[in-house]
């Protein structure tokens, strides 16, 4: 009953979304009672679709890299060449997330200019944290009677990794990366401090002329946005999870 | 056949195994028994090369085990460990089929592998195929893992503490299913075990180790009349010396002509079950099953004392 209602509800903010989207008209009565007389009510300086598909855009392409970097960095470190380098690796990472997005910003925009560069990369940097921990706890925490039998079946390194190792590993992998993107959606707004193409443009431009109702429309759009991205990766997780959910105490 | 020629691993100069050889005939169950720390679990890895040796060598039908890249080598070696290891994300289909495709088999030819080696262990293709490890019980994952570390056809079987996590009544039946496996299909077996029991029910030779010395490799009857020292004395249990010799065989090595009181024994049980009997139920003798107009045949008391004691 609760997962029904629950997928209901998200059901109806999504169409609700959608509607939005196209027929912004329709929400104009509502949002008028948070504005004053004589301001506009919908953004309509950009179109409302095309900044979510630019910023939806910018997180997947950041997520992306962010993945291949924390993951491959994470199967590094845990092959016995690479254990050396983990201390290091941990400690880069987590400065990328302890360093503030904005500050990461204000220091691209020198050498990358205004626009969508220095937010991909402060991003990235962001995003590298969540992936990587739990890629590394993943791969860390795979029972050693499983990767025995791999040895001992004549698997080489390459084919223990990829047969069993990410396999095994994905559904936690995959976690990682839907936090990340999760987190990345939200930070994304901030870019448009820099002139990023996001949502973030029309919460800034409501910040800079009190507009309650342009503050709302993006809030709650990246609030969809998130929602979608989490739900989305949630499936696919369970999708990898679901066979071996019981595998230390399994009885038929 | 497997040759170990004086083979040592050294861990910071301490040896884990010190200069054991032995030769272990082919087609044969060799158990290694010890304490833990004995080295025992060392010494079968070194044959896989999951560790490799510091000195000596190892030979397998006459090749050194150095002569062949280690993935290569554990291919055409069977491989079983305690806790069955079977991989959680694949069917029981896939898990038998590992090595096969390793080998790069072709799909028919594992197909038919995977459907003998389940008819082997009397596990049902139709329902077992597709399922996976956590929808097994204990004994079936068991079975399963030595069904995959049989698929290749080895000649030569690893087994690292094999039933170490089955129930005792599982235990006996998978024990006695190895035995039976191994007889049909001819492989050399090598298992790693501190179960004294085991070692005495399944193998044909067993090796004893002590803080990495091989102390005495022999067959069990000779372990129990005739222990190379007082460690192996006690490693094969002094106080149930007698009941081990006489499990060791059946009754129809002691059986004799004529007719005894009760109810028949049947053929197949050893000497050690037939004298619990015996002193159950109070008998001097019982009779043993015998098939429809054969003449009667019988197991006698003083037969089975004589058994105990002979050296």
């Amino acid at each position: 009953m609760q997962i029904a209602a629950g997928s209901l509800t998200r059901a109806l903010f999504g169409l609700g979304i959608l509607a939005f989207l196209v027929r912004p008209e329709w929400f104009e009565p509502a949002l008028r009672l948070l504005v004053d007389q004589n301001m506009p009510v919908i953004y309509l300086q950009g179109n409302l679709l095309s900044l979510l598909l630019q910023h939806l855009a910018l997180v997947l392409a950041a997520t992306t890299v962010a993945a291949i970097l924390a993951i491959s960095a994470a199967i590094f470190v845990t092959r016995p060449v690479g254990s050396d380098f983990l201390p290091l690796s941990r400690s880069i990472v987590s400065i990328g997330q302890t360093f503030p997005p904005v500050a990461v910003l204000a220091l691209c925009v020198p050498v990358l200019g205004f626009g969508n560069g220095p937010t991909l990369v402060a991003l990235i940097f962001y995003g590298l944290l969540p992936i990587f921990e739990n890629a590394l706890t993943a791969l860390r925490t795979i029972d050693p009677a499983v990767l025995e039998a791999a040895r001992g079946s004549g698997m080489s390194e390459p084919q223990r990794l990829m047969r069993v190792e990410l396999p095994l590993a994905m559904p936690l992998i995959i976690s990682g990366i839907r936090l990340s993107a999760v987190i990345s959606v939200a930070t994304a707004t901030i870019g448009s401090t820099v002139a990023a193409k996001t949502l973030g443009e029309v919460i800034v431009a409501g910040l800079q002329s009190y507009n309650y109702a342009f503050i709302l429309q993006g809030g709650v759009l990246v609030a969809a946005l998130a929602l979608l991205i989490h739900d989305s990766l949630t499936i696919l997780e369970r999708r990898f999870g679901l066979r071996r959910l019981a595998t230390t105490d399994g009885k038929p | 056949m497997i040759e170990i020629d004086e083979i040592s691993k050294l861990y910071d100069g301490r040896a884990v195994v010190d200069r054991v050889s032995m030769q272990i005939p082919a087609s044969t169950i060799t158990a290694i028994v010890g304490t833990s720390g004995s080295g025992k679990t060392t010494l079968m890895r070194m044959v896989n090369r999951l560790i490799d040796q510091t000195s000596g060598q190892i030979k397998i039908n006459g090749q050194d085990i150095t002569g062949t890249q280690p993935h290569e080598l554990r291919r055409r070696i069977g491989y079983v460990i305690q806790g069955h290891g079977l991989f959680p994300h694949q069917t029981v289909y896939d898990n038998i089929a590992t090595v096969p495709r390793l080998l790069k088999w072709d799909r028919a030819k594992i197909e038919q592998k995977v459907r003998e080696l389940l008819a082997l262990f009397q596990l049902e293709f139709d329902s077992f195929a597709r399922r996976y490890p956590h929808e097994l019980s204990g004994g079936q994952q068991q079975r399963v893992g030595v069904a995959r570390a049989l698929a290749a056809e080895p000649d030569l079987l690893l087994m690292d503490e094999p039933f170490g996590a089955l129930d005792p009544i599982i235990r006996a039946k998978a024990q006695s299913d190895l035995r039976d496996i191994q007889r049909k299909l001819g492989m050399t077996i090598l298992l790693v075990t501190h179960d004294m029991d085991e070692a005495f029910r399944l193998s044909d030779r067993i090796a004893v180790m002590n803080a990495g010395k091989l102390l005495q490799y022999a067959e069990p009857r000779t372990l129990l009349t005739h222990p190379a020292d007082s460690f192996v004395a006690e490693m094969v249990g002094q106080a149930e010396r007698a009941f081990r010799l006489l499990s060791l065989n059946g009754i129809d090595a002691i059986a004799e002509d004529g007719q005894a009181a009760g109810a028949a024994l049947p053929a197949d049980l050893t000497q050690r079950e037939a004298l619990s009997d015996l002193l159950w139920s109070g008998r001097d003798a019982a009779p043993i099953a015998q098939p429809d107009g054969n003449a009667p045949r019988r197991v006698t008391l003083s037969r089975l004392l004589a058994a105990a004691a002979e050296r």
